[in-house]
C-alpha cells in the first residue's frame, strides 16, 4: 500500500516536466543572424530546420525586424507553422556595424536560456541576412550546419582563438584580456568562409587580424593550439651578411621558408610596470625553401633558426604595435600583470591606460628540429 | 525392503476394482496351484508383459508346492523392484504406475512388483538452447533417464539425488541434486523446506515447481534458471548450485541463481576466453539495449530533440515528418506489432513459421514505413530490441526483458528522460532487494564480490578458474587443489 501511494505520488511529478516538444512540429534552428537597421531595430534572420510531410526541402530561413532579440522572435514565429526552438543553436551571427555598437546585451539572454548551449559559435559577418541567405554551400541542407561545421571544424583543429559563447563572456567579463571572434566573408557566388578574426575592445569591435597571424595570439594563450605553418621571408642580403653566402645559394632576392611547428611554449614575463617579455620557443621541422637549399652543418642551422627568429619577431613587433593602437588585449597581457601580486590592485581602466604605453619585447625563439619533412 | 507384517488389510481383487472405478484396464490373472490360489492384478497398458510372463507368471507356475507361499515367494521372485508392507493407498497408486499386485488368496497377504513400461522419449538435440560446441545431448521427461544423464557425467559418490514426494492428487517424484561436499547446508535445506510446504494438487512441470519456489512471486525477472541441457545444470552443481528435477518434466531447476547467470552460456566454456568474453559484453550490452533503446527514442522524439546530433537529426527528422501518432504511440505499435509476430511464430508449425517470418519482418515492417505508419529508424530501433531480448540464453530472461520494456517506453512517453532515470531506479531497487533461495540476485556486483567478476561479467582463460564462485558459499571452495599449489610455489620462487 506505501508503495503504491509512493508511485502514485510520483505522478504529481508530471507538472514539473518541460512540456512535449516533438519533433516535427519544431522548427529547429540551426543559426541565427542579426543586422543593425537604423535607430537601434534589428533584423534577425533564422535558419529553422523544419520536417514536413512529403517535401524534399528540410529547411527555411526567416526574417524579422525588432528591437530586442525576444521580439524578434516573436515575429519569427509568427511567420511559420512549427514551434521555433533553440536547443540546436549552434551559431549566432553579428553584422560587423552591430559589433561596432556592443553585442553583449544580445549575449546575456543567450547566455541565460537554457536550452541554449554556451558552447555555441559566435561570428561576425559583413551581413548576417545575406550570409544565412547564400545558397553555395555543398552537401549541407542549411546554411547553420554549413557554417557551424566551417567553425567546428577551425575550432577542433585549435585553429580559432576562442570563438564560443562561454569563451566570449569569460575573457568579455574578466580583466586584462579582450575577446576575439571569427569574421565569415560572404562573397557573392561562393560559400562563406573564414576571412579573418576580429579584435574586440570589451564587447566592440576595434579591428582585425588575419587568421595566419592569430598564431602569435595563441603562442601565448594556448598551449595545445595548432599554429598552422608559418611561412617566413627572408633578404638575400641578410643570409650574405650572417656569413651564410659560403654555402652556394642559388641566387634570388627573397628566400622563403615554411616551417611546420611541432610543439612551442609561450610565457608572458612580467619585466616590470613598463617592460613585458613575451617569450616563446617554437620547436619547428622545415617544409619547404624557395629555391631549394640544403641547410646541412649546424652553424648555418643555428643561423637560420636565428634569422627566421628575428623574421618573426620583426612581424609579431608589427602587430602589437597595432593592438597597441587599437587599444586591445587579445593576447591577455594585462592578466598576466594583475596576476602579480603587487598590480593586483590595478582596475580595467587603470590596465588599459598603463596597455598603450607599454613597452612589448617580443621575443621568439625557433628551433629547427627536423628538416625535409613530408607534410 | 523393510519386512513389517503388521499390515494384514490387503485389498482384495473386488475392493481394488471398486476403488479404480471399474476400469477396464484393470485385470487380474488368477493362478490355481498347488492349494494355494494367488491373484496377480495389474493395468494392463501401463505393465510390460514379458516381465509379467517370464519372471512372475512363469516363475510361480515352475515352483514346486512347498515354496508356494507368501514368505518364499516375496524373497525370492526374480525382479529388482518389490513393495511389501503396503497401505491400500499404496496399492492403487503403485498399480497406477505400472506394478503388479501379487495376492495370495489363503495367507491373505500380498506384495508388489514393478513390471512398469513407462513411455520415454529417446534422448534427443537440445531445442531451445543450442549450442554451436558442447554436447548436444538434452534431458527427456523421464526422472529415471535424467538422473542417469546426471549420473553417467558425475561420478562422485559425493552426488546427491534426494528424493520428495509431492502433490496430493497426483504424486510426483522430485529429486534434488546436488554435490553434498560443495552444496551449502542452508541453502539447502531453504530449498528442501520450501518444496516441503508445497501442498498442491498437481504440479505439471519444473517450470510450475519453480515458480512456486521463488522468492518473490511477482517479480519480472526469473530467480531459477530453467535448462534442459545436461552440461549447465552439471556445470552449475559443480558450482555449489543446487539442481531440481521434476518427474516427467525435460527442464531441470537450478538455483539460487543471480542476475548475471541468465546471461551465461556453457557455450562461454567451450568457446575461447576471448571470444567468450566478447559474446558475454554483447550480451549485456544488447539486454541493455533491448530495455532502453526504443524508450530513448520515445523520450528524444518527444522532449529532448536536443540531444540528437545534428546530422542524425535531418534524417530522424524527415522520416519521423511522415507520422501521424506521437511517438509514444508510434513506438507501443510497433512494439506490440513484433511481439505479436513472435507469438505467432512460435505457435505455428515451423513450416509455416519461416513464411511467418518472412510476410512480419518484410512486408509489414516495409509496408508500415511506406504508409507512413512508423518512422523507419524505429524499425532498426525495434528490430534491435527484439533481437536484443533474444540473445539471452535462458529464455525466461529474454521474456523478462521484453515485458520491462513496456513501462519504460511508457515512462519515457510522459516524462521524457527522466521517466526512463525513474524507471531504472525502481527497476535497480526492485533487483537489488530481490533475491534467489535467499541469496542476492545482483552479486556479485551488490555485494560486491570481486573474485566472482570473472564468473558471471567475463570469462578468463581457465587456469583463472581455481575455485569456485564464492557467492554461492560452496563448502570447499577449491576447484584446482594441484594446480592451486603450484602456482603458489611459483609465487615463493
Amino acid at each position: 500500500m506505501k508503495k503504491i501511494v509512493i508511485l502514485l505520488c510520483s505522478l504529481l511529478c508530471t507538472a514539473c516536466m518541460a512540456p512535449e516538444k516533438i519533433i516535427e512540429m519544431q522548427g529547429i534552428s540551426t543559426i541565427i543572424g542579426f543586422d543593425l537597421l537604423d535607430d537601434n531595430t534589428y533584423k534577425g534572420t533564422i535558419s529553422l530546420l523544419q520536417f514536413d510531410r512529403k517535401e524534399e526541402k528540410t529547411s527555411v530561413t526567416l526574417s524579422a525586424d525588432g528591437t530586442t532579440s525576444k521580439q524578434i522572435r516573436q515575429k519569427l514565429e509568427e511567420q511559420t507553422s512549427h514551434d521555433i526552438t533553440s536547443g540546436q543553436l549552434r551559431t549566432i551571427l553579428f553584422n560587423k556595424n552591430m559589433a561596432e555598437t556592443g553585442i553583449s546585451s544580445f549575449l546575456d539572454t543567450m547566455q541565460r536560456d537554457s536550452l541554449i548551449s554556451s558552447l555555441i559559435f559566435l561570428a561576425i559577418t559583413d551581413n548576417a541576412e545575406e550570409t544565412i541567405n547564400n545558397t553555395n554551400y555543398e552537401e549541407y541542407p542549411e546554411m547553420g550546419s554549413y557554417i557551424y561545421q566551417l567553425l567546428d571544424k577551425h575550432e577542433k583543429k585549435e585553429m580559432l582563438v576562442n570563438s564560443n559563447l562561454h569563451d566570449f563572456i569569460t575573457t568579455q567579463y574578466e580583466i586584462g584580456i579582450d575577446p576575439t571572434l571569427p569574421i565569415i566573408k560572404n562573397a557573392n557566388g561562393v560559400a562563406p568562409s573564414i576571412d579573418s578574426v576580429a579584435l574586440f575592445k570589451e564587447d566592440k569591435i576595434v579591428g582585425s587580424i588575419s587568421l595566419i597571424n592569430t598564431l602569435y595570439i595563441k603562442l601565448f594563450t594556448n598551449n595545445k593550439a595548432f599554429l598552422g605553418d608559418i611561412t617566413v621571408e627572408i633578404a638575400a642580403e641578410e643570409l650574405e651578411k650572417r656569413g651564410m653566402a659560403e654555402l652556394n645559394l642559388p641566387k634570388s632576392d627573397i628566400y622563403k621558408i615554411t616551417l611546420h611547428p611541432i610543439k612551442y611554449k609561450g610565457n608572458i614575463e612580467i619585466k616590470n610596470e613598463e617592460l613585458v617579455h613575451l617569450n616563446a620557443t617554437i620547436s619547428v621541422s622545415t617544409l619547404e625553401f624557395q629555391p631549394s637549399i640544403s641547410v646541412k652543418n649546424k652553424d648555418s642551422l643555428n643561423k637560420m633558426e636565428q634569422l627566421i627568429g628575428e623574421a618573426l619577431n620583426k612581424e609579431f613587433g608589427y602587430i602589437l604595435e597595432e593592438l597597441k593602437n587599437l587599444n586591445t588585449d587579445p593576447i591577455g597581457i594585462g592578466r598576466k600583470i594583475r596576476s602579480v601580486r603587487k598590480y593586483s590592485h590595478l582596475t580595467e581602466g587603470d590596465l588599459r591606460q598603463k596597455y598603450s604605453a607599454l613597452k612589448i619585447k617580443p621575443n621568439i625563439k625557433v628551433e629547427i628540429k627536423r628538416t625535409g619533412s613530408v607534410d | 525392503m523393510t519386512e513389517r507384517h503388521n499390515n494384514d488389510n490387503f485389498p482384495g481383487y473386488e475392493k481394488i476394482k471398486t476403488i479404480l472405478n471399474e476400469s477396464p484396464d484393470l485385470m487380474c490373472r488368477k493362478l490355481e496351484v498347488g492349494q494355494e490360489g494367488i491373484h496377480i492384478i495389474f493395468m494392463k497398458n501401463l505393465i510390460k508383459p514379458e516381465i509379467l510372463n517370464e519372471y512372475v507368471i512363469k516363475y510361480i507356475e515352475e515352483l514346486s508346492i512347498e515354496y508356494l507361499h507368501y514368505t518364499y515367494l516375496m524373497k525370492n521372485i526374480p525382479i529388482e523392484e518389490i513393495k511389501v508392507n503396503l497401505e491400500e493407498q499404496e496399492v492403487i497408486s503403485s498399480l497406477l504406475n505400472g506394478f503388479a499386485y501379487i495376492y495370495f488368496l489363503d495367507e491373505k497377504k500380498a506384495f508388489i512388483v514393478n513390471c512398469a513400461n513407462p513411455i520415454e522419449r529417446s534422448i534427443e538435440k537440445a531445442e531451445t538452447e543450442s549450442l554451436v560446441y558442447g554436447p548436444k545431448i538434452s534431458f527427456t521427461e523421464s526422472l529415471t533417464s535424467n538422473v542417469k544423464i546426471i549420473r553417467q557425467n558425475l561420478n562422485d559418490y559425493n552426488l546427491c539425488t534426494d528424493e520428495i514426494k509431492i502433490g496430493e492428487r497426483v504424486q510426483k517424484q522430485i529429486r534434488i541434486v546436488y554435490i553434498k561436499d560443495i552444496a551449502n547446508d542452508d541453502t539447502l535445506q531453504t530449498l528442501k523446506d520450501r518444496i516441503k510446504q508445497l501442498s498442491t494438487d498437481n504440479i505439471i512441470d519444473s517450470s510450475v515447481l519453480a515458480q512456486c519456489l521463488e522468492d518473490n512471486h511477482y517479480s519480472l525477472f526469473p530467480q531459477f534458471i530453467l535448462t534442459e541441457l545436461p552440461d549447465r545444470f552439471i556445470y552449475s552443481i559443480l558450482n555449489g548450485r543446487i539442481g531440481v528435477f521434476i518427474d516427467g518434466s525435460p527442464v531441470g531447476i537450478i538455483g539460487p541463481a543471480n542476475f548475471f547467470s541468465f546471461f551465461e552460456s556453457t557455450e562461454d566454456i567451450y568457446l575461447r576466453w576471448s571470444l567468450s568474453t566478447f559474446i558475454r559484453f554483447i550480451r549485456l550490452f544488447a539486454m541493455v539495449g533491448s530495455l532502453f533503446l526504443t524508450a530513448i527514442y520515445v523520450a528524444a522524439m518527444t522532449y529532448h530533440f536536443e540531444l540528437i546530433p545534428s546530422k542524425l537529426l535531418i534524417i530522424i527528422g524527415q522520416s519521423r515528418s511522415q507520422v501521424p501518432f506521437p511517438p509514444l504511440l508510434e513506438a507501443l505499435l510497433l512494439e506490440g506489432l513484433i511481439e505479436l509476430l513472435r507469438e505467432a511464430g512460435a505457435r505455428l508449425p515451423s513450416k509455416v513459421g519461416q513464411t511467418m517470418g518472412i510476410v512480419g519482418g518484410i512486408v509489414i515492417g516495409q509496408a508500415t514505413v511506406e504508409a507512413g505508419l512508423t518512422s523507419n529508424i524505429l524499425i532498426i530501433i525495434v528490430a534491435f530490441s527484439a533481437l536484443g531480448a533474444f540473445s539471452a540464453p535462458i529464455y525466461e530472461m529474454g521474456t523478462a526483458v521484453r515485458i520491462a520494456r513496456f513501462p519504460i517506453i511508457i515512462l519515457a512517453g510522459v516524462w521524457g528522460l527522466n521517466g526512463i532515470i525513474f524507471g531504472i531506479c525502481i527497476l535497480m531497487v526492485h533487483l537489488l532487494k530481490l533475491t534467489s533461495l535467499n541469496k542476492p540476485y545482483l552479486a556479485p556486483l551488490y555485494p560486491l564480490r570481486m573474485k566472482d567478476l570473472q564468473y558471471f561479467l567475463i570469462r578468463l582463460p581457465h587456469h583463472f578458474y581455481m575455485r569456485r564462485p564464492l557467492i554461492n558459499r560452496p563448502k570447499d571452495s577449491i576447484r584446482l587443489k594441484e594446480r592451486l599449489r603450484n602456482i603458489t610455489d611459483l609465487d615463493e620462487f
